[in-house]
């Protein structure tokens, strides 16, 4: 059953956010926040979520909770997926286990790494893609592609290394539909690429970003791009 | 307007002196409310070069503006001068516009006696879509309201005259809700909305809900084809609906008429 997601107010964020400073704040997130500590905004938000839903905390899981979390949150626009509220009320109250758990992986926790894994601040893309939540949902949305038979094809490859993901969406490549599908799709095909190389086709891509305007090119020219830079470098590929 | 700086493997017009001349642009911004879109127009190109607007004339190379969004990870990309348009709720927190001049066709042979004399007379082969001019590139906030309690993407808001009524119109995928105003900069949604939300709910949205009800109890196999159908659907499910279409539009939010939220409003 689903249930409403009753938004914490723009100034519980601020203040969630602004107190990070304080002593004994930080302590906070490892043992978990009172519902008596939020305040909340009257009236409903467009955001409904199934109440059952658990997401597991390995990295492992990524993939398979990014189609969770885009598959509950999938009637979102894009304005309301840039709601600061959503985001914090997602890792600081509905799943507020998983953001803890997932990224505690060195068992440190510091101011910058707490804003970055339980706040939403500013329009950069960086704050989509370290949200703990607002990441999964992000990668499936620019990745799903309701023409294929699975989807979720291209949100799978894209989750397969840090990379890929890094790569594609910390970049503005993640914009571009074209470039991304192009690079998944020579991604596909060429699953032995090592860790190096496909740095080395980024950077490549780079360079040719700032000479051709990408966003003119199709998905098939970005493939053949990436052949070219492969072969400029002694890559080995399949097209 | 523009100003920035690349580095290229052939000349460019307007990164620094690559090419003798200039490439020029401006554009004017308009945000329409009523219409919910940010609008380009009155777009302005002044190349000062002849060979580069040859090669404009002649299709080889085309002007393009560029603009980008990352907040909401989208681009978009318009050729020549017609005015054009992008709906706001494709934008968030500020865009990107870049104008660009681009080849259309391959250049074989891309050389005029304007480039660079370090440039030493050689001539290049340039492709489809590679950057022969460029006129930097301008950042634009883009503000939003809080919507808090406008239900967000199920409605539109659609300005009248001032001696109209308010009206709702279900037929489309948002509930279209139409308001008279006096003046053509009038915004008193936002304004109402901002000061007195509970009053504002109560006077635009509660009766437009209530129609959004009757319509889904009187003809539900013909409101199913709209998105508002499965949000009130998703937020008041039929087994929770009662008889009233009026009672219905009321729980969608709470279980009461917010009368005393109105009242301690004022």
């Amino acid at each position: 059953m689903k249930k409403n997601i009753k938004y914490l107010s723009r100034e519980c964020c601020q203040n969630l956010l602004s107190s990070l400073g304080e002593l004994n704040q930080i302590k906070k997130y490892k043992r978990g926040f009172e519902l008596e500590e939020f305040d909340f905004i009257d009236g409903i938000s467009p955001a409904n979520i199934n109440s059952q839903i658990v997401l597991d905390p390995s990295p492992k899981a990524d993939f398979e909770n990014s189609k969770l979390v885009f598959e509950e949150l999938k009637n979102l626009d894009l304005v309301q997926a840039n709601d600061q509220r959503l985001w914090v009320t997602l890792t600081h109250i509905t799943f507020f286990d998983y953001t803890f758990s997932r990224w505690d992986e060195n068992k440190e926790w510091s101011k910058r790494k707490i804003q970055d894994r339980f706040h939403f601040l500013g329009g950069k893309i960086d704050t989509r893609v370290r949200n703990a939540l607002s990441r999964l949902w992000w990668a499936a949305r620019i990745t799903y592609d309701e023409t294929r038979e699975d989807p979720y094809e291209l949100t799978k490859l894209l989750w397969e290394t840090q990379d890929i993901f890094q790569g594609l969406l910390e970049r503005k490549y993640g914009a571009y539909p074209q470039v991304v599908k192009g690079f998944l799709e020579f991604y596909r095909r060429n699953k032995q690429l090592k860790q190096n190389e496909i740095r080395t086709i980024f950077s490549g891509l780079n360079s040719i970003g700032g000479v051709k305007h990408l966003p003119l090119l199709d998905s098939k020219d970005i493939m053949l791009e990436i052949a070219n830079i492969s072969n400029f470098r002694n890559i080995k590929f399949n097209l | 307007m523009f100003s920035d700086s690349y580095s290229f493997p052939h000349p460019v017009l307007g990164v620094a002196d690559d090419i003798e001349g200039e490439f020029n642009f401006s554009v004017c911004i308009e945000r329409r409310g009523e219409e919910r879109v940010v609008y380009f127009k009155s777009k302005k190109l002044e190349i000062k070069n002849d060979y580069i607007s040859k090669l404009v004339n002649e299709g080889y190379v085309d002007f393009v503006l560029s603009i980008y969004c990352g907040a909401t990870y989208q681009s978009w990309v318009s050729y020549g001068t017609d005015d054009s348009f992008i709906p706001e709720d494709q934008l968030a927190s500020r865009i990107e516009v870049q104008p660009l001049l681009v080849t259309r066709k391959d250049i074989p042979n891309y050389y005029d006696k304007s480039f660079n004399s370090d440039y030493e007379q050689n001539h290049f082969s340039l492709v489809k879509s590679e950057i022969v001019g460029v006129s930097g590139k301008k950042v634009l906030p883009i503000e939003k309201i809080d919507e808090r309690l406008g239900f967000g993407s199920i409605f539109k808001w659609k300005q009248t005259d001032a001696e109209k009524s308010v009206e709702y119109y279900l037929e489309s995928d948002q509930i279209e809700i139409t308001y008279p105003v006096k003046r053509d900069n009038d915004d008193p949604i936002s304004y109402l909305f901002k000061i007195k939300p509970w009053t504002s709910y109560s006077i635009f949205i509660l009766p437009a809900l209530e129609e959004a009800f009757r319509y889904m109890k009187d003809a539900k196999g013909s409101a199913e084809r709209f998105d508002w159908y499965w949000v009130l659907s998703e937020l008041l499910p039929e087994d929770e609906r009662t008889p009233s279409p009026f009672v219905n539009a009321q729980r969608v939010i709470k279980d009461f008429h917010p009368l005393q939220e109105v009242y301690f409003e004022h």
